[in-house]
């Protein structure tokens, strides 16, 4: 639920997405749902070279399983509110 | 998470306006109203089917129906009588090619890649009697192109196909939530909440979807729903 809502502030943004399999896939970040799938325009792939068929992808669907990392901008995270956010959460759970 | 291959187009339930549409014609396979079948989200006759690799040398899918259903995204050929239904699970990304590539001689078209795939053959065609890996079952990395004639659809195909994707939550992740329910509780139902998590999660939807205190908002695409609260905020 925390990074659920954490991403939605991100909506917007330049992301850069690792999947599981290597392929990395930067774009904006259109919209994200509660299983973390995310969704992305302007896509490039990070690694042309060795994804060439990736090139021509405009709009992508990632499964939330399959992400390894999402790279955030660093000047649209508030990492206090992030570990404020991270406590409270942590403590309702017990 | 596999591939099923087998002769018969499985049941579905195709929406009215597909019926009615013109563009798409009736197939004696589908049922209509009353039927407990999956619900088809969009019907798109006359697709292209690619895989890469191919999925075997002697099944070359071709050019068929494609039912883009809410418990599978199914592929169908009357001609060849051959149906393909990839578990949405196993479908790893996908996107919209705008140009296309190579393999599609540069048509755009709706790509996806399948990280794990297992192929289950359920009923062989003739075709697949004489393919002596056709046995069991096979895993290999694969991607897949779906080629529309009507390229204006793109659009409908990959959100039909997101909001598809959607329904299907990976069964490990939930398996992940209940190894860390003693510390990290993230229920769905906020009925499930005590007060004190309730009030928790009030001040996280605040503190995240309040006024945002960096500004430069937007890119969302339903911005009048989700910073309703923040405009009244500004005026007050």
């Amino acid at each position: 639920m925390l990074f659920y809502s954490f991403f939605k502030t991100l909506v917007g943004k330049q992301v850069t997405v690792e999947l599981k399999n290597d392929l990395e896939i930067r774009g904006t970040l259109v919209s994200v749902d509660q299983f973390l799938n995310i969704k992305l325009d302007d896509v490039h792939v990070v690694d042309e070279q060795k994804y060439p068929h990736m090139m021509s992808v405009k709009n992508c669907f990632v499964r939330g399983s399959v992400v390894r990392y999402v790279s955030l901008p660093a000047q649209h995270v508030d990492t206090a509110l992030l570990q404020d956010a991270a406590r409270r959460e942590a403590q309702a759970g017990r | 998470m596999p591939i099923h291959i087998s002769n018969e187009l499985p049941d579905l339930l195709v929406p009215e306006e597909a019926w009615r549409s013109p563009a798409n014609g009736v197939n004696g396979h589908l049922h209509s109203a009353e039927s407990t079948s999956p619900r088809v989200r969009h019907l798109q006759k006359s697709v292209s089917l690619l895989f890469d690799p191919p999925l075997s040398s002697n099944l070359i899918p071709g050019k068929g129906d494609l039912y883009i259903a809410e418990s599978q995204l199914v592929w169908y050929s009357p001609e060849k009588r051959l149906s393909i239904a990839i578990d949405y699970p196993s479908i790893g990304i996908h996107a919209i090619s705008r140009q296309g590539d190579a393999l599609t001689e540069g048509k755009p078209h709706v790509y996806g890649q399948l990280d794990s795939m297992v192929i289950v053959r359920e009923e062989r065609t003739d075709a697949m009697d004489h393919d002596g890996e056709s046995d069991g079952e096979e895993e290999q990395a694969c991607e897949f192109r779906l080629v529309p004639d009507d390229l204006t659809a793109l659009d409908a195909m990959f959100q039909a196909i997101s909001d598809c994707a959607a329904l299907h939550p990976d069964p490990d992740a939930e398996e992940d939530d209940n190894e860390e329910g003693d510390w990290y509780y993230t229920p769905d139902d906020p009925q499930e909440l005590n007060g004190l998590q309730e009030a928790a999660l009030q001040h996280l939807d605040s503190v995240f979807e309040g006024p945002n205190p960096l500004g430069n908002l937007g890119g969302n695409s339903n911005p009048a729903d989700q910073f309703a609260d923040a405009t009244e905020d500004m005026e007050q």
